[in-house]
């Protein structure tokens, strides 16, 4: 009841402010004036009767403010002033301010954005309901010789004997397939996942509009029917309702859309996208000829293959009923499967989060986001030292303020509001700042892919509540840190030093322990940058002496498109005759794709079956595919003409497969027997005519294994890479090829035609990425620590200067005396770079698996950067030090 | 500067204010400083300031009410009195204070 009415009053004393001052000030003058008079009938002077009254009173202005605080918020009113004042101060120095701020407002930016991706990859990764539930059912088997294999393909008849074990509460299945879509225009190449009718049921998914399958769509020959991804939806049909109901042509079969999927939900994998959404078994009718037209499910049992399996394309999900745990429901499944146990095989529970980073890079996936996690740290850490920086000078500034203040009975801790205030301000404008930052970061890294083919803009990124409040508690965290600082850095003023002293500097022990830690933090971003950097340098040297950056190469694939082999063929031989013919390219090859071996196959050597440490490329090739690239044939003979389909069969190999053949002797006159034939003929042999040098096209193969083999001697499928060399701008050449293609049939859309460099270049993705980031946040870090050293030189000049003008009496040149300032730059710098060589040398683990061809603790590159900052630091401390140097002894003598 | 004196304990200092204006009647605040100088006999230690602020909170509590008015040599002066709750809370803090130092003498074995 009296707390109400104090508030009451206190409300409205607000809006009578000028009349309650005045209230207070009438009063106390008046108890002064009785006092005087009182000593004045003890008998005292006038003047000292006056000083004895004020000294009854106490502290007159702590007693007003003491009095205010009754009357209005104390603390509020207070804070208002503190602002203002504050903003007073910063909009003096507005360039150093707008440089905090904006190093506090990038460190969080980054932060916030970074948590997003973070949160969209590791920590939700699949908006589906209640996903601690859900497994990807798959298998796990180990071999006679001990390896192990697993697999998440559907295989044999795997998901009705699941489904028959009663262990998932729901079972769905579904699989993803490159099509084309057209809405009656162009057929663009897209990806249409293929889904049990129970598949956004069992995931707890429902549809934003529209419905989703019924059992009735489910099944062969049944109308053809699809959802929309939310993706497609927006950008085909501009997020019109009506599309419900409308067609769409799926691989050139019309198919009615009769939903749209939830905004965000795409797929089981991140590193996939559908487009659409179809009903399983509709599969066959509308993949007619590229898919198993069978239904699926009812597939006799396969003991040959494994991943070869036509139904390996296809995933089983399954919900677990709740307080199952994995392993217990594992066991389940594998006691009722106790004959595949006996021969070494299990099932593998894999939780759909962890299944939705794809398998060879979920540790890579880890890494990656740690290293991302530990450069913003790096630079929410730069922002708070940029912060504190500042605070520290600004106390320093204020300190004969603040003594003078304390003097004048101003309380300790409404000073300490003060500083605090300062650095509200400060973080606040950080925060307000570093949305847009934020959003522009999200925006910028839209174009990158993480591990694993995960494009960064498939994750539709946008700022959540969650990323917005991990901003504003990064503000918060560091404008609590920055107070630490500010205050623990001393703004407790000695008050008869300062007012007695002229010196300036009081707290250079901080503020040097923030310029090294400075230093430390910007060399270890510089370096991680200059690291990446020559990882990306390391992958485009790949191929020294051959003009990689002029040879383009795109694939086309004609089967989608109703091509027969024959229809293929004819076609691809006239792009070759038009683009033979078109000035803009000095060379031309077509090539037959031909697949390969992976690690775990074995081919017959000289009758001897042995495997090789990394994937073996085959390629068809026509006679101008080596002068194309420009690779001469280095060891025995180039194909021709007369290696016809009748022709005994041969190959070339690269030099680095002829190297493993023959270790190191020569390859030529090697037989290799063809692993692919039909049981009845006898197995082909290939015999080994050439070597050429090798070619690197894939960053992780720098010592490609291909075997070369003349087209005419292959089975040839409708896909074909074409092989072109540019005879001048590079871009030209692909847009005349483009034509070329169009021209002959106007439906068939290439994928993307790149250089070789391009390509290199694309898979340094995750490089560039770092690059760009760490290079951002690096610079940065350099401006600021820069600025710091500068501060640092300059305030150790001034604040110095007595000392320095004495030893100048003394007989010190003034050479002497600026080299004072260097040293102590120069020490500072000299701690910094050895702190970052120990933070460098314990993050080394984070980065080597991204880094190409070099080690993370590189010294060429730790002793660059270091010597960059140290020039640096050297430059500016130069105006100060000269300072120093042509300093007045005379009149700083005598101040 | 001689700090023999005690400071005043928290709180207390209203207290004072409200029992001299209970007992005295009208008073400002020069009056009421001087009569708890008085009372203490110069054992306690007052910044005479002090009092306005404690003066300001009893009126926001509504405790006291206050006039401007003039003093006895002809001087502008706010008067302060006590008003009817003031005397409940007077009344209330006199029996919890008697309570307290009651305790602490027999807890010091000093008995009144």
């Amino acid at each position: 009841m009296h707390r109400l009415r104090a508030t009451v009053v206190r409300v409205l004393n607000l809006f009578r402010r000028n009349r309650v001052e005045e209230d207070l000030h009438a009063q106390v003058e008046a108890h002064v004036r009785m006092l005087e008079g009182e000593f004045l009938r003890q008998g005292l002077s006038s003047s000292d009767a006056l000083r004895a009254s004020k000294r009854a009173m106490g502290n007159g202005a702590l007693t007003r403010e003491q009095m205010r605080e009754e009357r209005f918020f104390g603390g509020l009113d207070a804070l208002a002033r503190d602002v203002q004042l504050a903003l007073r101060r910063l909009s003096k120095r507005p360039a150093i301010t707008l440089v905090s701020v904006l190093a506090l407002a990038s460190g969080i930016g980054a932060a916030a954005a970074t948590w997003s991706l973070l949160s969209a990859v590791l920590l939700r990764p699949l908006p589906v309901g209640d996903a601690e539930q859900l497994f990807v059912v798959g298998t796990r088997s180990v071999r006679p010789d001990g390896t192990v294999h697993v697999s998440d393909a559907h295989i044999y008849t795997m998901y009705p004997r699941v489904r028959e074990t009663g262990v998932f509460d729901a079972l769905a299945a579904g699989g993803i397939w490159d099509v084309l879509l057209d809405v009656g225009d162009r057929p663009v190449p897209g990806a249409a996942y293929f889904a049990s009718h129970d598949f956004f049921d069992t995931l707890r998914v429902r549809p934003a509009i529209g419905r989703e399958f019924t059992p009735d769509d489910d099944r062969e020959g049944a109308p053809p029917v699809a959802m929309l991804s939310h993706s497609y939806w927006r950008r085909i049909f501009g997020a019109d309702p009506n599309a419900i109901g409308r067609e769409i042509r799926v691989g050139g079969n019309p198919v009615t859309i009769v939903g749209v999927a939830p905004r965000g939900f795409r797929g089981l994998s991140l590193s996939d996208a559908p487009d659409v959404y179809l009903p399983l078994h509709t599969v066959g009718d509308i993949m007619r000829g590229t898919a198993p037209s069978t239904n699926f499910f009812a597939l006799p049992l396969n003991t040959e293959g494994t991943v070869s399996s036509p139904t390996a394309w296809i995933r089983l999900i399954g919900r677990m009923p709740p307080g199952l745990t994995a392993d217990q429901a594992r066991n389940r499944l594998d006691a009722l499967w106790s004959e595949a146990v006996e021969n070494g095989q299990t099932y593998r529970l894999t939780n759909l989060n962890t299944a939705a980073i794809p398998e060879g890079v979920r540790d890579g996936m880890g890494q990656f986001t740690r290293l991302l996690g530990l450069t913003v740290g790096l630079l929410l850490l730069i922002g708070c030292l940029a912060v504190g920086m500042l605070l520290l000078m600004r106390t320093e500034a204020r300190r004969d303020e603040l003594a003078m203040c304390l003097a004048l009975g101003a309380s300790r801790g409404r000073l300490a509001r003060s500083v605090a205030v300062e650095g509200g301000l400060l973080a606040l404008g950080g925060t307000l700042l570093a949305l847009p930052i934020a959003q522009w970061f999200l925006w910028g890294t839209r174009a990158f892919e993480l591990p694993g083919g995960v494009r960064v803009d498939w994750l539709e990124l946008s700022l959540g509540i969650d990323a917005v409040a991990a901003a504003a508690s990064g503000a918060v965290t560091s404008t609590f840190l920055i107070v630490l600082i500010a205050v623990s850095g001393g703004w407790s003023v000695d008050l008869a030093h300062a007012l007695t002293s002229h010196t300036g500097a009081t707290m250079p022990r901080t503020r040097a322990i923030l310029v090294v830690g400075q230093v430390a933090v910007a060399l270890v971003l510089l370096a991680g940058t200059g690291l990446f950097a020559r990882s990306i340098i390391a992958a485009l040297s790949l191929n020294p002496g051959y003009d990689t950056g002029r040879i383009v190469t795109g694939s086309v694939g004609l089967a989608a498109y109703g091509y027969s082999r024959e229809e293929a063929a004819v076609f691809f031989d006239e792009l070759h005759q038009r683009l033979s013919g078109n000035p803009a390219f000095a060379s031309v090859s077509v090539v037959l794709p031909y697949g390969g071996m992976t690690t775990s196959g074995e081919m017959r050597i000289d009758g001897v079956p042995r495997g090789f440490p990394s994937f073996v490329r085959y390629t068809g090739i026509d006679e101008r595919y080596f002068s194309t690239i420009g690779l001469p044939v280095i060891e025995g003979r180039d194909v021709s003409e007369y290696d016809g389909p009748d022709a005994p069969r041969v190959a070339i190999v690269s030099e680095s497969l002829g190297r493993l053949l023959r270790n190191g002797n020569s390859p030529l006159g090697i037989r290799i027997t063809e692993g692919v034939w039909r049981p009845p003929d006898p197995p082909d042999i290939i015999e080994v005519v050439g070597v050429v040098p090798d070619i690197v096209t894939n960053v992780t193969l720098p010592e490609p294994l291909v075997i070369y083999m003349p087209i005419p001697q292959l089975e040839a499928t409708q896909s074909r890479e074409i092989v072109l060399r540019a005879r001048a701008d590079t871009g030209a050449a692909v847009g005349e090829a483009m034509s070329a293609i169009r021209a002959l049939d106007d439906a068939v859309t290439p994928q993307p035609m790149l250089t070789i460099d391009q390509r290199l270049g694309d898979q340094m993705s995750q490089q560039r990425f770092g690059v760009v980031v760490m290079g951002g946040l690096g610079m940065i870090a350099l401006l600021l620590t820069i600025l710091g050293i500068y501060v640092m030189a300059a305030s150790t000049a001034s604040g110095r200067r007595r000392e320095l003008a004495i030893r100048a009496a003394l007989g010190a040149t003034g050479w002497r005396l600026g080299s004072t300032i260097l040293m102590e730059t120069t020490q500072l710098v000299g701690l910094g770079i050895l702190l970052g060589f120990g933070l460098a040398w314990l993050g080394a683990n984070t980065i080597r698996a991204f880094l190409y061809g070099i080690e993370p603790f590189d010294p060429l590159t730790l002793v660059g950067v270091s010597a960059l900052i140290l020039l640096l630091a050297i430059s500016i401390s130069l105006k100060p030090a000269l300072a120093a140097m042509r300093l007045d002894v005379a009149r700083t003598l005598r101040e | 500067m001689s700090r023999k004196k005690t400071d005043l304990l928290q709180g207390t200092l209203d207290l004072m204010i409200l029992q001299t204006l209970g007992s005295m009647g009208h008073q400002h605040g020069w009056g009421i400083a001087r009569r708890i100088e008085q009372v203490s006999e110069d054992a306690l230690f007052l910044n005479q300031g002090t009092i306005y602020p404690a003066l300001v909170r009893l009126e926001q509590q509504g405790w006291i009410r206050s006039e401007w008015g003039v003093s006895e040599n002809n001087r502008r002066a706010k008067f302060f009195e006590i008003t009817r709750s003031g005397r409940r809370q007077l009344e209330k803090r006199t029996e919890k204070w008697l309570t307290i130092s009651a305790t602490m003498s027999r807890l010091l074995g000093r008995p009144e």
